[in-house]
Order: structure tokens, then C-alpha cells, then sequence
């Protein structure tokens, strides 16, 4: 039909008007405007014209169904903050909160890192611009704290982190998959798996559940909802450099002076035989800080700098602690030195039970797995357990 | 236009909540016209999300008396759609334009001929066909005098109609 009109230019004049002359008003009649009335005449008389008309009405029908077919399926969320840029008020607040550990936090504690729960993310490359955002749970708890190029090339591929809650864990991927220059397009996978439920191979089942795009503008909060559980918030802000103290590259051998840090793997010896193994990583922690070592079976084993109740003074010698408690002698291994050279003197404490504090997250197979636990000291003897 | 001047108002005033319902009431059918522009649905998502950027962060450039909300964000999401296309660099392939999937091969010509028409014809057709955009909108939109609206509106359909016809033509001709 299309090709049948093909160069034919009409010009049947029908009164005063002309096929010439009645297009422009034909046109504007397929876009529901009114025509004048020699023209509505022209196009009732001309059967040419009444084919014009037809073309573009199909033309038009057309290019609406081909919107309606184009149209996105899914509408981004999108969490509009304050309109004025945000200072970095957040970073500072940051940056002043790094006396707890900064790879592995909770509102005292999180790291129980057999699960691998809580391990931030710090990602090096040559990215202009960098994206720094932490992730708190429901609870409050920050779950992860991680610095990702803002404009990557390719988006990273993290590893899944695992909150271990008192009713369950938490499992989440957060990725940063594109920036526009004021904000920053997130991909987030996230899981919520109750204590009663299947948690083998959680991180499987969190890389397997679908991706989901969000928009965050830096400096305000995405609230992002997680089935059955309730929601994640992300904050986060751009950052013009790398953080010279956040390079991945400068992770040194020993602590800084007055910091102190446990990497993981560690081992536990008691009178010489491996009492058990395994472990996570602490870092920056502070003289007020505090690491446990769970050891399966046994209890915890609660290290701390300063003296704290019912706790007997061990010695620090790099990365070897050894104590002795009821006449056996204990000896825990880091895979790196646990504070500075200076630092010779640690206090011990040993608390049975596989619960540490009241609102320690909780999961199945603690019984079973060695962990690690780190935390503000006197938050931990205030919400300790009973033995 | 005195709802939208309500509308802008709040969002002038930092009212998330007004301007989460404005975009969540546009962001698709800008998408679809950025879309259209840029040819691939990626970068018109990118696209959008700056557009609506740029309007929460700077809502004092509309002005109310000159046209509506709508056609103002049309407008910041053509300009930047522009924008894309002058930051890409050469050495970068450009994307196959997306096709939709249409049920017939009269949509499949006419999208076809569609897609061969240059971007000011293509907006100015989408906007007018699609979002019923007026004349008024797509002088402000367009950044075109309105007295031209109309014959620009007819010569792009025209010449739409013209590939069309030939694209048919030369599908025929080939079976």
C-alpha cells in the first residue's frame, strides 16, 4: 500500500483547495487539531488524500505501539535527598568512628568471619573518582563499609556479606554499577534467611538472587527492602582520591602505633595441642576495644588491652599471645603481628557457653565453627552473658 | 499550568515526596523519548536519571509562565541526551539502535523508516505522536520557534512517510 502511494504527488483540486495545500492541515488533523473547512471538503472528495490521511494515522498508531512496547517495565528507585550537595559531614563522622574496626562492625560487634560475615570491601584502581558508602543493617548495625570506583569501566564483582542477626542472617552484594557525576547507580543482591530456615550455601543463594538497581545520591540515605526481613540503608559519598589511609596497597605488617588488629586465620594452643583454628580479621582496633576467640566446645576466650574484670594479664609478643588459666597454658597464633612493637602486655579473660553478650548475632552452626568477635570493650562486660 | 507551578513550587521547596510523584509519572515516558534518541535503553536510563538530577538539583531554571513542567524536563533530557552523543568518543562502536519487538512487518517498515529519520525529526514525531506534546511544548522542548511547529511536525511526517514508502518498496521488490 505504502509503495503504491510511492511519488505521487497529488494535485486534484477540489473547489479552492489542493492536495498540496490540505497536507500540512491533514497532518494536524492526525494530531487531533482542528482543520478549516475547505480542507475537511478537499479530504472528503479526494481519495488521495483520504490515503495520506490513513498513512500517517497508521504511521502514528504504529509509533504509540512501538512505545508501549519500548516502555521501561521497571521504574528506578530512587531516593531524593536535600537539594543542596551535602559537605563531607559524613566522611568526617566516618572517619572519626574508625576506633572500632572498620573491616568488620556491628553496634559492637559483627565479625564471625568462619561465615564471612562483615568483611568490607576496599577496591584499588585507577578510577578518577571514588564512591565510599556504608550499609547498615536493620538493627543499625554497619555491615559494610567499602570504597568502589564511582565510574567504573566495568562494575567489580564483591563478594557476598553476611550479617549474622539474633533471628537470622542478612546476606547482601552491593555494587556499584555506574555514576553519572551526582549520583551513583547501585546494584544490590540481598538475602534474609531466619534461623529457622536452610542457611547452607547462603552466599551461593545470595549470588544467585536477582540484581536489582537503585539510585543514590551521595550524602543522602537509600532505604532498600530485603523480603521478609525489612530494609538495608546505603549511604555514601563521592570522594575526589583515594583516602591515603583507606589504600588497600598500604596494609602494613604491624599495626599502627596505638592500634591494634587480628587477621584471621588464627590458632589456638592448649599445652601445646591445637585447641582450634579459624577465625576473622579485626582491624583498627583501639586500647578500648576488645577481640573474642571462639573456641568450639570450649567457650570464648575474651582478649583485651586494658584490665577488665576477672581477666589475667598474658603477654604479646607480635602475633602470639600466651596466657595461662587454671594452670594450662594457652598460646593464640594471628597470621599477623596484633599490635605494634611496643605493646608487650594483654589481659585474658575465659567465658563458656557459645553466647558472649546478650544480642549476640546469632546462626546454627556457631557450636561448631571457630569465630572471631570484636567490639567496644565496656559495651561487651555490660551486655556480657551469664556463664 | 497552575498546578505545575504548585508542583514546582514544592519541589523548589526540597519537597522529596512532590518530585518523587513527578518522576515517577515521567520517568518512562522520558525514557522512551531518550530512548529513541540515543538507541539504546542503557544509556537512556543514565540519561533520565541526570535529567531529573538536574532538575531536583536546579528546579529554579523552569519558569513556569514559559511553558510546562513536563516540556521543561523534555527539554533538559534532550539537551542532554545531545550531550552523551558529543562525549562519546569515536573510537567507540556505536550501539545497534534496539528494536522492539513488534507483532507484524508493516511495524516492523515503519519502525524501520522511523529509525532513519535525523534526531530533530525523530523528537520532534515521538514527542508529538507519542506523548501528545503541544505546540507550545515542543517550541520550548525543541528550543524552535513556535510559528514552525506545526510545518516542521508536517515535513518530518512527510518525509517519514517517504522512507516508508521506499523501505516498502524495496522490501517488495526483494521477494
Amino acid at each position: 500500500m505504502a509503495a503504491d502511494m510511492a511519488g505521487s504527488v497529488c494535485r486534484e483540486a477540489v473547489g479552492n483547495m489542493n492536495c498540496e495545500k490540505a497536507a500540512e492541515s491533514i497532518s494536524a488533523l492526525c494530531d487531533g487539531e482542528p482543520i478549516p473547512r475547505e480542507v475537511a471538503e478537499h479530504l472528503g472528495a479526494c481519495e488521495e488524500c483520504k490515503a495520506r490521511l490513513n498513512e500517517y494515522l497508521q504511521m502514528s498508531a504504529e509509533l504509540k505501539r512501538i512505545a508501549i512496547i519500548a516502555a521501561p517495565q521497571r521504574v528506578l528507585n530512587v531516593s531524593w535527598g536535600p537539594q543542596k550537595t551535602m559537605k563531607s559531614s559524613w566522611w568526617q563522622m566516618w572517619r572519626e568512628s574508625m576506633r572500632i574496626p572498620r573491616y568488620a562492625l556491628g553496634l559492637m560487634l559483627v565479625a564471625i568471619a568462619s561465615l564471612g560475615a562483615g568483611i568490607a570491601i576496599v577496591r584499588a584502581n585507577n578510577a578518577e573518582r571514588w564512591f565510599q558508602f556504608e550499609v547498615r543493617t536493620q538493627r543499625g548495625w554497619v555491615a559494610e563499609r567499602a570504597l568502589m570506583s564511582a565510574e567504573p569501566k566495568e562494575p567489580e564483582h564483591p563478594g557476598p556479606v553476611i550479617s549474622r542477626e539474633p533471628e537470622g542472617a542478612l546476606a547482601f552484594i552491593v555494587r556499584v554499577l555506574a555514576g553519572t557525576g551526582g549520583s551513583e547507580k547501585l546494584g544490590v543482591r540481598a538475602i534474609w534467611l531466619p534461623l529457622n530456615a536452610d542457611q547452607s550455601g547462603i552466599e551461593e543463594k545470595v549470588l544467585a538472587a536477582p540484581e536489582r538497581d537503585f539510585w543514590v545520591i551521595p550524602g543522602q540515605k537509600l532505604s532498600v527492602p530485603v523480603k521478609d526481613y525489612g530494609q538495608i540503608e546505603i549511604t555514601g559519598q563521592l570522594l575526589d582520591k583515594l583516602p591515603e589511609d583507606q589504600n588497600p596497597r598500604e596494609i602494613r605488617l604491624y599495626p599502627k602505633e596505638g592500634q591494634f588488629q587480628v587477621i584471621r586465620p588464627q590458632v589456638l594452643l592448649m599445652d601445646g595441642h591445637v585447641l582450634s583454628k579459624g577465625g576473622g580479621t579485626g582491624l583498627e582496633l583501639t586500647k578500648d576495644s576488645f577481640f573474642a576467640y571462639y573456641a568450639p566446645h570450649d567457650g570464648w576466650y575474651i582478649f583485651a588491652f586494658n584490665p577488665f574484670p576477672g581477666a589475667t594479664e598474658g603477654k604479646i609478643d607480635a602475633n602470639q599471645v600466651e596466657f595461662a588459666i587454671d594452670g594450662k597454658t594457652y598460646t593464640l597464633v594471628a597470621a599477623a603481628p596484633i599490635a605494634d612493637t611496643s605493646v608487650t602486655r594483654i589481659w585474658v579473660r575465659h567465658h563458656s557457653g557459645n553466647r558472649l553478650v546478650d544480642d549476640q548475632p546469632g546462626s546454627p552452626d556457631l557450636d561448631s565453627h571457630s569465630s572471631t568477635m570484636f567490639g567496644d570493650l565496656n559495651y561487651m562486660l555490660k551486655h556480657i552473658t551469664t556463664e | 499550568m497552575a498546578d505545575d507551578r504548585e508542583l514546582w513550587e514544592r519541589i523548589s521547596r526540597g519537597d522529596a515526596g512532590a518530585f518523587d510523584g513527578f518522576y515517577q509519572e515521567n520517568v518512562g515516558s522520558l525514557n522512551g523519548f531518550l530512548r529513541q534518541l540515543l538507541g539504546n535503553t542503557q544509556a537512556a536510563e543514565d540519561v533520565a536519571q541526570e535529567t531529573f538530577l538536574h532538575l531536583w538539583r536546579k528546579p529554579n531554571g523552569f519558569r513556569p509562565e514559559d511553558g510546562s513542567l513536563r516540556a521543561y524536563l523534555f527539554g533538559i533530557g534532550r539537551k542532554r541526551a545531545a550531550e552523551w552523543w558529543r562525549q562519546r568518543k569515536p573510537a567507540v562502536d556505536e550501539p545497534e539502535p534496539e528494536k522492539t519487538e513488534c507483532g507484524n512487518e508493516t511495524s516492523s517498515l515503519v519502525e524501520e523508516a522511523f529509525s532513519k529519520l535525523g534526531a530533530e525529526q525523530r523528537s520532534l514525531l515521538w514527542l508529538k505522536v507519542v506523548e501528545g506534546q503541544s505546540h507550545v511544548e515542543l517550541a520550548e522542548i525543541l528550543e524552535i520557534p513556535v510559528g514552525t511547529v506545526k510545518s516542521r511536525v508536517f515535513a518530518a511526517r512527510e518525509e517519514w512517510r517517504r522512507i516508508w514508502q521506499g523501505v516498502s518498496a524495496g522490501k517488495r521488490s526483494a521477494t
